[in-house]
């Protein structure tokens, strides 16, 4: 065990209490670099029955809550999948590049909560696994693909440890036919300087209203910060996408969004946002009582939610529409034009009633994303 | 090695806290009593010179009562931990409901040892789903155990119960003691009141004052029909706009299909603006009167607007 202390991590990634490590992953690069950017953190091998099971069982205790156990996995699944959509609501179609599973931040929210019942933070650290993948199934490069990191993790959270995201572009930057989306909730743009064509990648940030983001998202970037770096990132050649996901109905939602809408523009010009997607709160109807018994905080869960085609839960559709029109409405004021924006998995009858026509109008929304991720 | 001793029936012994399940002697036990004897000996603890029961409760009523000799064991547990143990392994065997779980567990816990063992041998292993319900329940105050021993259907609500206010709970008392919710409707009942309550910024005390609970609860209804009746507001007051949109939609839909033997509903709370229409037919004729009849509706002016508009 390395006996030296943890130091310069970001304020919102508390060092993990300990790392469970896959025999087969002892000695990738991933693993290493942990290692060796948590020295004094405590690991083990994941076969190893003193430690394994005992450190798993222990990430349920409430009393880790604010603390987690960070497991590199030999992942053998596949890296490479499609959004997992549905046929009665518009999915954006977007390849999910899977890198990991759960999240140092903590949002009430979360669906992560709903799919990882526990505080491990699992890294699939067979990086070259995914690359030989990638190598497959990213040809011809005749083929497009808009692709990312930030479906079942932050795209960059721990970006601080792993350096994965860095890695990963540095490996597309041999891919034109690749967009890959890095979808976060904090600043870290460590990742940059290995970026070969910015315009090969798109830096995302999801976005809320400053309330939202300073009751529910803890341990997140504030929206200014998040504004300014997305600036950064545009005075460096790349274009950004921005997600108002999850759009919370709560009182005094309009004065909240409005001035989410105001900060963006204070420091974004529409022409470098490359889309912006909307997306109400929805989610597994299990997620219900654990947010009701775990966060307090998130008064939001006892609205009118109902069960939506999807037997996923949403917002009833009058108080949606609502929403949507109104930050559409807004952001077109500021010069967003309705097609760089998108519904999240919603109906046409909500895309009509807001922006006036459907996405079989665009040519189909994974299309349009795709032209919209590749334009320059 | 212990041996067997015998006390007059004429001697009271004392009763130690430890029966946490004592309990009247049934008829099977006093016949058996009466026919074969008494087979086992009941557990005894002496403090000082007095003899204290520390099992074999019923046992004990039953030979009073036909005036029979008690075999007895001595034990020497005077701890009380030990003594709890003690009769729970000479219980071991009965059936555990929820109510007699609890009551054990009202025993052991103030004792602060160890609750693993307890926990196993009432047949609750830590970190299942069970004990921790009954972890939950514990925290509302003993009176409700009374309520788990005659509904075991309310366990599954004990966390929802659990992180309610003292105030609350007394106020919920009655609508859980009087009416015999059945597991789901439970579940419904509370997360309807932490629902309105947390919506409206006010205290789960308060919700049954302002929809009129107590009044249904004292109606003179059937208590199936107080429950329904008091389902029906709850929701009500939980989802008010998703209501006020049904109610105006049903208008509609039941003006289309008025003078037809037709159903109409919408079945997807207003994320679809689909409609399904249904009827039962039984001969030629009638599916004959019903194509009729849906045309009609077809041809309706009233579709000009369609009813599920939200």
């Amino acid at each position: 065990m390395n006996t030296r202390s943890v130091h310069d991590l970001p304020a919102y990634l508390s060092p993990p209490v300990h790392i469970l490590i896959d025999p087969e992953v002892l000695y990738t690069q991933v693993t290493r670099r942990v290692l060796s950017r948590l020295p004094g953190v405590p690991w083990s091998l994941s076969t190893d029955q003193r430690f394994g099971p005992r450190a798993e069982a222990s990430a349920n205790r409430p009393e880790l809550q604010s603390s987690f156990i960070l497991y590199l996995k030999h992942y053998k699944g596949r890296f490479l999948r499609f959004c997992p959509g549905t046929r009665n609501y518009h999915c954006c179609a977007y390849r999910i590049m899977h890198i990991g599973e759960n999240c140092p931040l903590n949002c009430s929210y979360c669906i992560l909560k709903a799919y990882f019942q526990d505080r491990i933070i699992k890294v699939w650290a067979n990086q070259e696994d995914l690359f030989r993948e990638l190598e497959l199934k990213l040809r011809p490069e005749s083929s497009l693909f808009r692709a990312g990191t930030g479906e079942f993790t932050d795209s960059l959270a721990l970006e601080p440890l792993t350096g994965y995201t860095g890695d990963l572009v540095q490996f597309l930057g041999n891919y034109p036919n690749v967009c890959l989306e890095l979808k976060s909730k904090i600043i870290d743009l460590s990742w940059i300087k290995k970026v070969s064509d910015p315009s090969r990648v798109l830096p995302a940030w999801s976005v809320n209203s400053p309330e939202i983001i300073k009751t529910q998202e803890q341990g997140s970037a504030g929206l200014e910060d998040r504004m300014r770096a997305a600036a950064f990132c545009a005075a460096q050649g790349f274009r950004v996408c921005l997600h108002f996901d999850p759009i919370i109905h709560y009182p005094g939602w309009e004065k909240g969004y409005a001035l989410a809408v105001e900060t963006i523009f204070d420091y974004l010009k529409p022409e470098v946002i490359a889309y912006l997607s909307l997306g109400s709160f929805r989610f597994m109807p299990e997620l219900e009582n654990i947010i009701m018994r775990n966060e307090p905080r998130a008064k939001y869960i006892y609205n009118e939610f109902i069960t939506g085609l999807d037997g996923k839960k949403r917002l009833l559709l009058p108080l949606r529409l609502e929403q949507f029109s109104f930050i559409a409405g807004h952001l077109k004021d500021k010069g967003l034009l309705d097609r760089q924006m998108y519904f999240c998995m919603e109906s046409s009858y909500i895309w009509t009633k807001v922006l006036g026509y459907t996405p079989e109008a665009l040519g189909g929304l994974d299309k349009h994303l795709l032209r919209l991720s590749f334009v320059r | 090695m212990q041996k067997i001793f015998t006390i007059s029936f004429e001697e009271n012994l004392r009763l130690d806290p430890c029966l946490f399940w004592a309990e009247p002697c049934g008829n099977d036990l006093f016949y058996s009593l009466e026919n074969m004897g008494q087979l086992i000996p009941v557990l005894v603890h002496y403090e000082g010179e007095a003899p204290v029961l520390v099992a074999g409760y019923k046992r004990y009523l039953g030979l009073k009562k036909l005036s029979k000799k008690i075999k007895a064991l001595r034990v020497n547990v005077p701890d009380p931990w030990d003594k709890g143990v003690a009769y729970l392994i000479s219980n071991q065997g009965q059936s555990l409901d929820p109510g007699r779980i609890i009551r054990a567990l009202r025993y052991f816990t103030p004792l602060n040892r160890d609750m693993s063992r307890i926990y196993q041998l009432l047949g609750i292993p830590e970190r299942t789903r069970q004990n921790n319900l009954f972890r939950a329940w514990l925290k509302l105050p003993p009176a409700w155990d009374e309520l788990l021993t005659r509904n075991p259907r309310l366990l599954p609500n004990a966390h929802v119960l659990s992180l309610l206010l003292p105030k609350d709970l007394e106020v919920l008392f009655p609508f859980l003691d009087k009416l015999d919710w059945s597991r789901n409707k439970a579940r419904i009942f509370l997360e309807l009141l932490v629902r309105i309550s947390s919506g409206k910024g006010m205290n789960v005390r308060d919700v049954p004052g302002l929809l009129n609970l107590d009044e249904l609860l004292v109606k003179d209804l059937t208590p199936r029909d107080k429950m329904e009746a008091m389902l029906k507001a709850l929701y009500r007051a939980a989802y008010p706009k998703y209501y006020k949109l049904l109610d105006q939609t049903e208008k509609d839909m039941n003006r289309l299909i008025s003078d037809t033997r037709w159903s109409c509903t919408h079945p997807d709370h207003f994320e679809s603006r689909d409609l399904e229409f249904r009827i039962r037919v039984s001969s030629p004729g009638e599916l004959k009167a019903a194509a009729d009849q849906l045309r009609k509706i077809a041809d309706s002016e009233l579709l000009a607007c369609w009813p599920v508009s939200p």
